[in-house]
């Protein structure tokens, strides 16, 4: 019995050792292999023979659409190469992108869901890096190419910007009047923002309405010390500090639900606004998109206006956190030169122009913005878009994505009042020594 | 040793065998591979390169790895042990002939077939702090009810509520089935000898019991080192890291941070201390389990 039993563990053991080593070394001969199959995948192209790209995205109804037009409009300059589009849920996105990334996946470009995704794959050279070939590409991608100095790590491109969102003010103007206040100005200091969204504040329980309303995301109180030009890695936090008191004041007033709240109702700032339950929302410029589509829809009774997010007291009117939705070509892609055309296609002006459709823009072309503007109703002001002086919203470098949860996990227990903003600042410098690589 | 393989100990390894085969199948085997990934800095894509015991030295430094471990220790306990307090006293209240008794029975078993993650949502409006229907009924007695998943202090209590109450109907049905096999004499003997119900529940039941509770014992403890479903969900591991566990902290080193082999190095630490508690238990079996 005894023997029967220890020859059979053995077997076992030996048999998932075997495997485990045997995976490896494919795996290993697999990347190994890659610049011979990318020669043999150009020599092919030489005869023109149609390719076939894989592109990963997240699927919304916003961009299900829109990248159906784009491959629509690149297909028909470009007979030669097909994309097939994989899409895949926005909430485990980045973790099925991972996940494909990492089993042995034809994947040859994909979207990055912020660029903490886009850190995280680019620094351990998942993806290929594209200075060469952007700045091969000439005037194509002039209209995005402001925003290739956002995206560097360690001074190298790795991604195409493809959308960019900065943040505003949106606005309930019927709340507004009703309360016979006049309507957010455009250069507001975050001071004054708390207190008007004391004064909008009225009602109690379920009849009430909310002040303001924003993300539960850690930007909404750290994009205080960005915009006053700071980063999370300084030396010295200190200017953090008062956008988390700030951001704990509106909950703690009652002027905003707090975290506790958002998160027990999975609340979500587009119902809570559409409903007419808060006055103002603070959060990324896709969200006049959503407005449109939802006057569309019948679902928006309202009218509603955006200005400028508010700012701490000295910093230029217009200053906002922007971020940019980038794609990138596959480390592993045997198909990396028709990737990146598809790419810069689709960050190109004419691709642009059909992403203006649908969502904010990269590109800073004129036609893109007369593309992007015609979305929108008469009066609707599009200089918080188009006018905004921006500071990036995360900083690319060694580390962002611990310091994003730690930062995350400490600011919340500060709004849920477990421990005061001050010492939640002192516990991220302190966590940020010890478990930063 | 030999008595490990005395006859009587075939019937438990055939007890075990399920429990053990899908163990060796889907814990074991990938957990072979985590052995080595664990002595590897893999991030996911590049070369796979030896780094020898650097993991396990880090881990010992960890933080976040401290406190996930103490966080699993504390949910673990403490649920195991109420889904089986509320296992067996849902066992005995549906092992009557009372007609639709199935109807009970049925109810108390479908927390566990429905899905962890509609669960977790109702369950988080269940606690929300000001509008949920706890709230609401504990504010008739106090000013300050808990805020349970938003409040380090409660939201493990939260999280082990829920637990007990997806998980006890299952064991319940695996009570059900043990007491359904005590025979009726011995009841009958027991109260001609005087026992009341306190004292046949205590030196019938539960000693009769007990190879059931053995099994349950060992796969309860399992699947709640296991556990990571309705923490992803309900709490991501917060407040701040009150209920980050250690499933949740490998996921979180593996797909957040890129680093495959050191949270292998965690899994193999996790898959240790499940054998070790295992084992421990297989050890102290036959002190309390009669067949």
């Amino acid at each position: 019995m005894k023997k029967w039993l220890a020859g059979a563990m053995g077997i076992v053991l030996t048999g998932t050792l075997l495997s485990g080593c045997g995976g490896n070394a494919q795996e290993e001969a697999a990347s190994g292999g890659n610049a011979a199959e990318t020669e043999a995948a150009s020599t092919g192209n030489a005869a023109k023979e149609p390719v076939t790209i894989k592109f990963m995205h997240w699927s919304d109804t916003a961009s299900e659409s829109m990248y159906a037009d784009l491959v629509a409009a690149f297909e028909a300059h470009n007979p030669d190469v097909n994309v097939e589009l994989v899409k895949s849920d926005i909430k485990t996105y980045s973790e099925k992108l991972t996940i494909t990334l990492t089993g042995s996946s034809d994947v040859d470009a994909f979207a990055f869901k912020d660029l903490k995704e886009y850190y995280r794959l680019a620094s351990i050279g998942r993806v290929v890096q594209l200075d060469d070939q952007a700045a091969g590409a000439g005037d194509a991608l002039n209209g995005v190419s402001h925003l290739f100095d956002t995206l560097k790590i360690d001074g190298k491109l790795y991604g195409l910007p493809f959308r960019n969102d900065g943040w505003a003010l949106f606005y309930n103007k019927n709340l507004f009047d009703a309360a016979g206040v006049a309507y957010p100005k455009d250069d507001m200091t975050w001071e004054a923002y708390v207190a008007l969204a004391k004064q909008l504040t009225q009602g109690e329980g379920q009849g009430k309405t909310w002040g303001s309303f924003m993300p539960d995301w850690s930007q909404t109180w750290y994009g205080y010390g960005q915009q006053l030009g700071k980063t999370l890695f300084d030396e010295d936090l200190a200017p953090y500090l008062r956008g988390l008191e700030l951001r704990k004041e509106l909950t703690d007033s009652g002027a905003q639900p707090t975290v506790a709240e958002n998160q027990a109702t999975n609340a979500h700032y587009r119902p809570v606004f559409l409903a007419g339950k808060t006055a103002m929302v603070n959060t990324g410029t896709w969200f006049p998109g959503m407005l449109e589509q939802d006057k569309k829809d019948g679902k928006l009774s309202f009218d509603w206006g955006m200005t400028y997010v508010p700012h701490p007291e000295g910093v230029a009117k217009g200053t906002s956190m922007s971020t940019a939705v980038v794609h990138s070509v596959s480390a592993t892609s045997k198909h990396k030169e028709e990737a990146f055309k598809w790419l810069s296609f689709i960050s190109g002006d004419e691709g642009q122009t059909i992403v203006a459709k649908y969502q904010t823009p990269a590109s800073k072309a004129d036609g893109v913005k007369q593309a992007f503007e015609s979305n929108f109703s008469e009066g609707i002001d599009m200089a918080p878009i188009f006018n905004m002086t921006p500071v990036p919203e995360r900083n690319l470098q060694a580390g962002l994505p611990e310091l994003e949860t730690i930062v995350t996990e400490e600011g919340n227990r500060a709004l849920l009042g477990e421990i005061t903003p001050d010492e939640a600042i002192a516990s991220i410098a302190d966590r940020r020594s010890k478990e930063l690589p | 040793m030999k008595r490990a393989f005395h006859p009587q100990a075939r019937t438990a390894y055939l007890f075990l065998l399920p429990n053990v085969a899908g163990f060796l199948l889907f814990i074991a085997a990938p957990a072979v591979m985590a052995v080595l990934l664990g002595f590897t800095d893999w991030d996911g894509f590049n070369p796979i390169r030896w780094v020898g015991l650097d993991n396990y030295k880090r881990l010992l430094t960890d933080e976040s790895f401290h406190i996930s471990l103490v966080n699993t220790l504390t949910y673990t306990a403490l649920s195991c042990l109420l889904v089986i307090c509320a296992s067996i006293a849902l066992a005995l209240l549906v092992n009557r002939k009372t007609r639709g008794i199935t109807v009970f029975r049925a109810a108390y078993f479908f927390p566990h077939i429905a899905s962890f993650i509609a669960v977790a949502v109702i369950w988080q409006a269940i606690f929300h702090p000001t509008q949920g229907p706890i709230n609401m009924f504990l504010k008739l007695f106090t000013d300050s009810p808990p805020m349970w998943l938003a409040s380090s202090d409660w939201a493990m209590t939260s999280l082990i509520i829920v637990t007990v109450w997806k998980m006890a109907g299952y064991y319940m049905v695996l009570f059900l089935a043990g007491l359904q096999g005590i025979p009726e004499e011995l009841y009958e003997a027991a109260k001609i000898d005087g026992a009341g119900v306190v004292r046949r529940f205590w030196r019938v039941t539960l000693p009769l019991l007990s190879p059931v509770t053995f099994l349950v014992v060992i796969t309860c403890i399992i699947n709640l080192f296991k556990s990571f479903d309705l923490i992803y969900v309900m709490t991501a591991g917060g407040p701040g890291r009150a209920t980050s566990v250690l499933v949740y902290d490998i996921y979180k080193q593996a797909f957040a941070f890129n680093k495959f082999g050191y949270a292998s190095a965690e899994a193999i630490v996790l898959l240790a201390i499940v054998l070790l508690i295992t084992f421990v238990q297989y050890r102290g079996e036959k002190k309390w389990v009669n067949y």
